[in-house]
């Protein structure tokens, strides 16, 4: 059975912390008062699936690091503005790399998924506004 | 600069990429490492929770100190959220409405996307992963009281609880009601009393100590 307010455990967020601590360019991972921090949501899932990846499946943390290091290499070489670059946008890069060397993905399988994401219309699940409540508990009848 | 690829090139290409692309890209893999069965959904959502309470600019705080604090913005944040979040420069609204709904002692108001996870991003961020598992969306309509019970909030038997559903073209948030003994606080200080799952409905604000 599900919880729905599920929290992780205690000891998860140091061995998380350890493992960020440990990336190269360490002082330009993004943070919000000394805690990794996010501005959109695509980059937290990047993240957490990393994350996730990691330590399911067992491989060592070493091998998304030099992806990593190689993700932002390929980038500083290739541009003149080297403060330009995006970490997660980086970060990303390096998870298709470590994904398409694993194994996990080619890089066709994920283009053609890309494409039908981008296809489809941001709306599609839910799209009408719904105006009135769903469901009203009248005073006097709580559980 | 040449590239040698000519299709649609992957993040490794080297132009910038917007994130409308990044973000499809990332929902590309974890759908197909998912499928695949190599992860899980539940491993990829433990793990973002543990840094959720620092995604997106905890704006929605600020607009809830903001219209605890001037009556007049408070009136047009409830006439017309989504214009009223715009004066305070929030951007990346991509056309959808949002409406505040305001609680008082008599009326309490929960927000749930009943068929996916809709949810005011501008405002509150990126959605708890409790806000879009089949036991809250389905619950929240059904028991909304015991849901909120689960989340420590206690409402006594006098409050009408109207549960609202969120979907892509309308977004509900919740103005809490301001707590007592704050006479005089300035919005940054309100701010820092104002949860996200006091937005959401399902939770308290703080209250201050004392």
């Amino acid at each position: 059975m599900q919880t729905i307010n599920e929290r992780p455990s205690p000891d998860t967020k140091p061995r998380v912390d350890s493992l960020v601590d440990v990336l190269p360019f360490n002082d330009r991972i993004p943070r919000h008062d000394g805690e990794v921090a996010f501005d959109q949501a695509w980059e937290i899932r990047a993240f957490a699936m990393t994350v996730a990846l990691h330590e399911r499946l067992g491989f060592p943390w070493e091998e998304f690091q030099a992806e990593l290091i190689g993700a932002i290499e390929r980038w500083e070489a290739a541009q003149s503005d080297l403060e330009q670059w995006s970490y997660y946008e980086r970060w990303l890069a390096a998870l298709e790399e470590l994904a398409r060397s694993k194994g996990w993905v080619t890089g066709e399988e994920l283009d053609a998924r890309t494409r039908e994401i981008l296809d489809q219309p941001s709306t599609i699940d839910h799209h009408h506004a719904v105006r009135d409540p769903v469901a009203i508990v009248p005073a006097g009848q709580g559980a | 600069m040449t590239s040698t690829q000519q299709k649609i090139q992957p993040v490794e290409g080297l132009a910038k990429h917007s994130d409308e692309e990044l973000a499809a890209r990332a929902k590309a893999m974890e759908s197909i490492l998912v499928e695949k069965g190599i992860i899980g959904t539940d491993a990829i959502d433990y793990m973002s929770s543990v840094y959720e309470n620092e995604v997106g600019p905890q704006l929605g705080a600020q607009v809830v100190a903001k219209a605890w604090t001037d009556p007049e913005f408070k009136a047009r944040l409830l006439a017309d959220a989504t214009e009223a979040c715009k004066e305070l420069g929030f951007s990346g609204m991509q056309g959808e409405e949002m409406t505040a709904l305001e609680n008082t002692p008599d009326v309490h108001h929960l927000v749930v996307c009943t068929l996916c996870s809709c949810y005011p991003w501008p405002v509150l961020g990126l959605p708890p992963n409790w806000y879009k598992y089949p036991a809250y969306r389905a619950r929240a309509v059904r028991d909304p009281r015991g849901v909120m019970k689960e989340f420590g909030l206690d409402l006594p038997e006098s409050v009408e609880v109207r549960v609202w559903d969120s979907s892509a073209e309308l977004r509900y948030f919740v103005l809490p009601m301001r707590p007592e003994g704050t006479e005089g606080w300035t919005e940054e200080q309100l701010a820092g009393l104002v949860t996200r799952d006091s937005m959401i409905g399902v939770g308290d604000v703080r209250h201050p100590e004392g």
